[in-house]
């Protein structure tokens, strides 16, 4: 199985474009050396794909938690009157 | 030996922040066909030299280009095409009551100045030639939906540019393609005052709009360091068309209808949504759509039919100015998009 040669970061595409022919996922080598140059160099302008893995955090904010809740925070006591 | 192949070929686009001067790369890939056709107008001389040949001389006079496309009309897309057929400079929505995804888009056309934008296009097969036509500007973009077809609600837009040049093929944007608009979900609105009050419900078949610029291409002697394209456009008035076919019934022919409308002349306020889907069940519920409010009278009547059964009526209104709107006719387009 080849490497990914671009990763997809979802978090950058809001509207859910697509350039035609390129999969909103990660790409791996065979398919981006398969693309031609003007839409490989198209896939290297666009935000939405980076070459480098995209950061925890920005997967996590992309992504439906797994974890449970937070726990609510406690109730303040009532005055006594 | 490498092939143009037409399955390959795209239309993109920017708009010029300064008409002529080329923005690149392309901010917009657009999602339906269409070209850009170099255009030349040549002289040939009619001489004088005993030859049983016609000419012996020629020049070209004159260099522009034409550009068009046509395909599923689109309110993602809407909004950026109405920035060159309706009025320029349009780069935000304004968000509907309660809504939170819906974005609502609305074109006015300016009556007292010339406000459209123009166009950096490409075109071609990236593999063989793109072509980059700058200072495009919109001649005139029609819409058309009819209920009984079997097509979605279509366009087509056409204008003029500078002639084209050979470019490399540039970087592509992301295509944003939105909801294909179904006219089995259109709506009327035909009313004398209020424009959006009295729906026409259960007989309106379809409709076709046509919206011209009045923009004008204008050639003006540039010097020995000229290159015969147009030096600027100009702008003359224009009136939108919009067309309109109902079923002949009971209803139609009733008073305050529609024949008896046209019958009387009446100068009436059309409104006229093509419906998508469903943007967001908000209190109301927002649809993606395409919108025309036009003033004038219904005219150009004409008899038709429909599924060789029934009798319609046709009638067309010509944009009258409205001194309420301050405008003949605008449009809109509702969608999710918070920017062009």
């Amino acid at each position: 199985m080849s490497s990914i040669a671009r990763y997809y970061d979802e978090s950058k595409n809001p509207d859910g474009g697509a350039l035609p022919g390129v999969p909103l996922a990660d790409i791996d080598e065979e398919t981006f050396n398969q693309l031609p140059e003007w839409l490989q160099r198209s896939v290297d302008a666009s935000p939405m794909y980076r070459k480098t893995k995209p950061h925890k955090a920005a997967e996590d904010k992309a992504a439906p938690s797994d974890s449970a809740p937070p726990p609510k925070p406690a109730l303040k006591p009532e005055k006594e009157t | 030996m490498v092939a143009s192949e037409t399955v390959f070929e795209y239309l993109a686009m920017a708009r010029e922040a300064t008409k002529g001067t080329a923005v690149t790369p392309p901010t917009h890939y657009l999602p339906f066909s269409g070209i850009v056709k170099p255009m030349q107008d040549f002289y040939y001389a009619t001489d004088s030299n005993g030859l049983l040949a016609e000419f012996s001389r020629s020049q070209a006079v004159r260099k522009w280009s034409e550009w068009s496309g046509d395909g599923g009309a689109d309110p993602n897309y809407a909004p950026l095409l109405f920035n060159l057929v309706v009025r320029g400079a349009v780069t935000a929505p304004t968000t509907p009551t309660n809504g939170i995804l819906t974005r609502l888009w609305t074109f006015t056309p300016a009556m007292t100045s010339d406000v459209l934008d123009s166009g950096t296009f490409y075109w071609g097969d990236p593999a063989v030639q793109i072509w980059q036509a700058v200072y495009c500007m919109a001649e005139e973009m029609t819409i058309a939906a009819d209920a009984s077809g079997t097509d979605a609600a279509t366009w087509t837009v056409k204008g003029f540019g500078k002639f084209p040049t050979e470019v490399a093929a540039p970087t592509l944007p992301a295509q944003n393609i939105g909801d294909l608009v179904m006219p089995g979900s259109m709506q009327l609105w035909l009313d004398a005052t209020t424009i959006g009050t009295t729906e026409v419900t259960g007989r309106f078949i379809s409709t076709d709009w046509t919206i011209p610029t009045g923009v004008t291409r204008k050639h003006y002697a540039g010097g020995v360091a000229g290159n015969l394209d147009y030096t600027k456009h100009g702008r003359k008035k224009r009136s939108a068309k919009a067309k309109i076919t109902v079923e002949l019934n009971d209803v139609s022919v009733g008073a305050g209808k529609e024949y008896l409308t046209y019958k009387a002349g009446t100068l009436v306020k059309m409104r006229i949504r093509l419906n998508g889907a469903q943007i967001e069940a908000v209190t109301p519920t927002y649809y993606s759509y395409i919108e025309l409010d036009i003033y004038g009278r219904l005219a150009s009547f004409d008899w038709g039919t429909v599924e060789d059964s029934n009798r319609t009526m046709t009638f067309e209104v010509t944009s009258q100015y409205d001194s309420t709107a301050a405008t003949d006719f605008l449009l809109r387009a509702q969608n999710t998009r918070t920017a062009l």
